[in-house]
């Protein structure tokens, strides 16, 4: 996978993240995914068909989840990871991809994205799009996130 | 047993797929018939290498596939030796491709989901022809 | 937009994939209602849907009845999902049965074009999907595998 699709999509997702109010991300590592184990209960999937074809996933622990969601709505506490929460989420994920997408097309790359759907659950394990996956991490005051990107180019 | 040729000796099958399950499928669909699989690839480019290396009777290929997909990999094979035979083996989301793989010669398919018998039936029709 | 256009396409190819695939009969079909998340049997195949319409297909059955089919596809013995045998084979009977739905779809809706993700696999405890257009209900497929649950999420693209 070529690192100017992954970096239109660590740059999508902290310029989203900061609009919304998680100021504080920012890129600790990358590396490929090497096991199907996560230990994040929370991952956040779209979809992506057109000159890239694959899977984006973002994954975080609930704890994590809940602060995030909670800072996008204005600091009103989020004590159970309920509709509200996963709206949120879903929300944020959708805007920093359709930001990558906008990346993406300027440098003549066309794709479009399906709506997100957020997974929730415990000792999980997955395989996402059958392809290399490229791991990013982050780390925001509110937690670690992990940023999946397995696509074909 | 199906899987035999006039003089006795076993129909030698290159399977191309991506995904190494559909390949065990292929597999537990010709083996018990005869067949003898020959070889086995998991990309288009790896294919056209492996298929002059080893100069298979027919090949299943599959349509999509990372790095190079099926088509392309079929053409260059042809191209190489019009003779070989080739399969195509397509979910019905390939139906584009089916039709350009059509209009530039490539005309043998075989439609997923298949049984093992419609997988073995398509082998034998391409191999008599 | 309803369910004859959205889900019963994914149903009839269901029906049709096990037979041909996996020689498996669907000895019955219910419906059943879902809330504000899809819950999983302990194992899902999502597969992204775009074009004209978008959404997702969710193909899910518990982790014991993912091992049984991984088994009558490829002829071996799985014990555990951990195998990434069991995943593949899961995404790839997800990808055929949407390849054959979205040909339906697309002959009989002129003009909407889906086009399909590769499958994604997750398997653990107490999963849930959470979707705002998921269908308010599954479709509740019974085998002798085991119940194989399918939900569509489908909305015109903006």
């Amino acid at each position: 996978m070529d690192v100017k699709y992954v970096n239109a999509f660590i740059a999508g997702l902290i310029e989203v993240s900061g609009m919304l109010g998680i100021n504080s991300l920012a890129r600790t590592g990358l590396n490929k995914r090497d096991h199907l184990k996560t230990e994040n209960d929370v991952n956040i999937i779209l979809g992506l068909v057109g000159d890239l074809k694959g899977n984006v996933v973002l994954s975080m622990q609930e704890t994590t989840a809940m602060k995030v969601a909670s800072k996008m709505m204005g600091g009103m506490p989020v004590t159970e990871f309920d509709v509200m929460p996963k709206s949120a989420l879903c929300e944020l994920s959708n805007m920093a991809n359709g930001r990558s997408a906008s990346e993406l097309e300027k440098i003549g790359v066309m794709t479009s994205i399906t709506p997100p759907t957020l997974i929730h659950g415990r000792n999980m394990i997955s395989l996402i799009s059958q392809v290399e996956t490229v791991v990013v991490q982050f780390s925001a005051q509110e937690g670690g996130l992990e940023l999946n990107i397995a696509i074909e180019d | 047993m199906k899987g035999l040729r006039k003089d006795g000796r076993a129909i030698r099958v290159m399977a191309v797929d991506d995904s190494p399950v559909t390949r065990k499928m292929i597999k537990k669909a010709l083996v018990p018939e005869g067949f003898e699989i020959v070889g086995e690839a998991g990309n288009g480019r790896d294919a056209v290498e492996l298929c002059e290396k080893i100069d298979p009777d027919i090949i299943t290929m599959d349509v999509t596939m990372p790095i190079m997909d099926g088509l392309e990999a079929a053409l260059i094979i042809k191209q190489k030796n019009p003779r070989q035979k080739i399969i195509m083996l397509s979910a019905m989301s390939d139906q584009n491709i089916v039709e350009e793989a059509m209009s530039r010669g490539i005309n043998h398919f075989c439609s997923k989901p298949f049984t093992a018998g419609d997988m073995v039936a398509k082998i034998m029709q391409v191999i008599s022809e | 937009m309803d369910l004859a256009q959205t889900i019963a396409p994914f149903v009839r190819a269901s029906n049709h994939v096990f037979k041909q695939l996996l020689d498996l009969n669907i000895n019955k079909g219910q419906a059943e209602p879902e809330g504000d998340n899809f819950v999983s049997q302990g194992f899902t195949v999502m597969v992204g849907l775009t074009g004209g319409w978008q959404g997702w297909f969710f193909l899910d059955m518990s982790q014991d009845t993912a091992i049984k089919l991984a088994g009558l596809m490829t002829g071996e013995a799985y014990d555990n999902v951990d195998n990434e045998e069991v995943l593949l084979a899961g995404a790839e009977i997800a990808n055929i049965i949407s390849g054959n739905a979205l040909t339906d779809i697309n002959n009989l809706n002129s003009g909407v074009s889906i086009r399909l993700t590769p499958p994604s696999v997750f398997a653990g405890e107490g999963m849930s999907m959470f979707n705002v257009k998921l269908n308010a209900y599954s479709v509740l497929l019974q085998t002798d595998a085991g119940n194989i649950k399918i939900n569509v999420v489908m909305k015109e693209a903006k």
